[in-house]
């Protein structure tokens, strides 16, 4: 109900948004800063995740963890599309580098869980250093379609080798428990117990998000979205800032993609196709650019929304599709921000 | 020498009317971004469709032709709906909207026709059978029958945008929208023309295309990465580059495909267009 409220408060607004918006925009970051502030709004959603397993059902907590996971993930791309203002259009090949890092290394590597994810980190920043060097000097649409053929690339290359196990993808990825010889030892291996290692990753990537955005570096990010010859000016390396903040932000999206294979017990195909590349830029526009907290909100209604709309019809696309159109044309501010415009007040 | 003849001559003919596959799409994808700074995602569909409604209409009206007229005028319509109902409001945004928006839109048009034809392969039977033998070289009338109406239509084009006055609207809107507008050019018209024309043109290539590929829902995927490949190596908004770019694509593949596999054959073209892009980021023939 709430969200069919705030459907029609966008609707009326759709006039002003088209009149000024330049102006609206200045006016609007002032409220996204409140809003991000606003430590009471995330320690209580963070509270209400947390409670939430409790009375859960097995499936629903499976669904909680993936909608946690693309959450984090979509916030992943956040840093660099409404902060540094540049639209990755391959983001969906670090979520699958991720998965299937982990998933070898694991599987075939035979290493630790801590191993893993380091190696994760490792190839992924290899990835994003790689393309971002390359494609930081392109702006706009031709950033997104070079990102876009990168990620191709390394689709094809997952798709038809049989390391990888090619289209059947790779099954059989084991939970193993995290610890450290000796010392500690915590088993994820039911989902609520993977639930609360999920939160806590997500709540944690969250922090250092916010840290980094709130810090000067963050700030030049964010000088560079609004002017980059400018910034260029004033004597920041623009391209480094660029590269730097693309290995970031595929750090965590190659994070969030390792902990779904894990979770999930298997990497496939699916985690690097393009549909994913379209659907996570969704998830942030939808949760609403540059506020960290609306791409999980965002991340989060695409992930459940499309599962329990499969439930209903095979052809759930159509809907998601429509969904999506109606999101581009009527909210390009996304929930987050259609809320905020008719709630400002409250927020202050 | 029978090797060049028996094996590279004929798969340089498959390259070529690949290529035209290609750069047929290409076309109006091109047209569409140079005009209006859309990246139409959704092209691929909309030749997918005129492949599937071609496929429909054929046994309805027993005839090809025909029905290759009825899916051109049919997409042509659609084409006409999504520009006024679902482009025109995001004019003047960031052109990553409209990305989005038909990337929304291939979704819907993909899933619809696999809700409505279902997810198997279909062939079309060719209207023209039969095949010529030329010195002990035996290749069928179709496909060369394609590389000829492709040249046609390619040619029919050309005399359109450089001879015929609403060709040179069209340049002109692409150049300086706002001054033909003030010049008393309805510039929306020309917009929404324009997209319709596109459109319809992908449907061509699809129905046309069809005998030699077969019809299947996700076709137009495959062929919209290949076409949006020599969109940008090309020079957005360049016809002569996507002919030109479309034709060599599809020989490097076909000719590489004798020595790899044809999946490695494919990613040598992604790894093509990455390098063409550092290289020269704007495209061969950028304006």
């Amino acid at each position: 109900m709430f969200l069919s409220f705030s459907l029609s408060c966008s609707l009326f607004d759709l006039k002003e948004f088209s009149a000024d918006r330049e102006e609206e925009s200045v006016e609007l970051d002032k409220k996204v800063t409140s809003l991000r502030n606003n430590y009471l709004f995330i320690i209580g959603s963070f509270i209400v995740v947390a409670v939430l397993p409790i009375f859960l059902s097995k499936y629903h907590t499976i669904l909680l963890v993936q909608a946690l996971l693309y959450g984090m993930f979509a916030m992943s791309l956040d840093l660099i599309m409404g902060y540094a203002g540049i639209v990755s259009f391959g983001h969906g090949a670090f979520f699958g580098i991720g998965a299937y890092t982990l998933g070898l290394s694991l599987v075939k590597g035979g290493v630790s869980i801590w191993m893993a994810l380091a190696l994760v980190i490792i190839i992924t920043s290899f990835y994003g250093y790689l393309v971002g060097y390359f494609s930081s000097r392109l702006k706009g649409i031709y950033f997104a379609i070079l990102t876009l053929a990168f990620a191709e690339v390394v689709y094809r290359i997952v798709f038809y080798s049989d390391f990888t196990g090619g289209s059947d993808g790779l099954i059989g990825i084991p939970k193993l428990p995290l610890s450290i010889k000796g010392i500690f030892s915590i088993s994820i291996d039911t989902p609520q117990r993977f639930c609360y290692f999920a939160l806590t990753v997500v709540f944690l990537s969250y922090l250092i998000l916010r840290k980094i955005t709130s810090s000067p570096f963050g700030k030049v990010l964010e000088a560079i979205r609004e002017n980059e010859e400018r910034s260029g000016f004033l004597g920041f390396n623009v391209n480094q800032y660029k590269i730097i903040s693309f290995i970031v932000s595929g750090c965590f999206a190659g994070l969030s993609g390792a902990l779904y294979s894990f979770f999930m017990g298997f990497a496939d195909a699916e985690q690097l196709h393009f549909m994913l590349h379209g659907k996570v830029v969704i998830m942030v526009l939808l949760g609403g650019m540059g506020t960290l907290v609306g791409p999980i909100i965002g991340g989060m209604f695409v992930t459940i929304f499309e599962i329990i709309m499969s439930h209903y019809t095979k052809s759930f696309m159509i809907i998601v599709g429509l969904t999506f159109i109606f999101v581009v044309i009527f909210m390009p501010e996304g929930i987050a921000g259609a809320i905020k415009k008719r709630f400002s007040k409250y927020f202050e | 020498m029978e090797y060049i003849a028996f094996v590279i001559i004929p798969q340089m003919l498959h390259g070529l009317v690949w290529g035209m596959a290609i750069v047929l799409t290409a076309i109006g994808l091109t047209v569409i971004f140079g005009l209006m700074g859309v990246v139409n995602f959704a092209h691929g569909e909309l030749y997918m469709l005129g492949a599937f409604l071609g496929f429909f209409f054929i046994p309805v009206v027993n005839s090809f032709w025909i029905s290759l007229v009825i899916s051109f005028v049919i997409v042509g319509c659609i084409g006409l709906v999504i520009e006024k109902f679902t482009l025109k409001p995001l004019y003047g945004r960031n052109p990553i909207y409209a990305l989005l928006l038909t990337f929304a839109l291939s979704m819907v048009l993909q899933e619809s026709a696999r809700l409505i034809w279902g997810g198997g392969t279909y062939r079309v039977i060719p209207p023209i059978m039969g095949s010529v033998n030329f010195l002990g070289l035996i290749y069928p009338k179709y496909r060369l029958f394609i590389l000829l109406f492709s040249a046609i239509l390619m040619f029919c084009l050309y005399i359109f945008f450089m001879k015929t006055e609403a060709g040179a609207t069209v340049r002109a809107t692409s150049q300086d929208s706002q001054m033909l507008s003030s010049l008393g050019v309805n510039v929306p018209r020309v917009f929404s023309l324009t997209f319709a024309a596109g459109s319809a043109l992908a449907a061509i290539s699809g129905l046309v295309m069809a005998p030699v590929f077969s019809v299947y829902y996700r076709m137009g995927t495959d062929c919209i990465i290949r076409a949006f490949i020599v969109v940008i190596i090309g020079g957005f908004g360049s016809i002569k580059g996507a002919v030109f770019v479309g034709l060599v694509i599809g020989l490097i593949e076909s000719l590489s495909s004798l020595w790899i596999t044809p999946t490695q054959a494919e990613t040598l073209v992604f790894v093509i267009l990455i390098i063409m892009l550092i290289v020269r980021p704007k495209g061969i023939f950028s304006r």
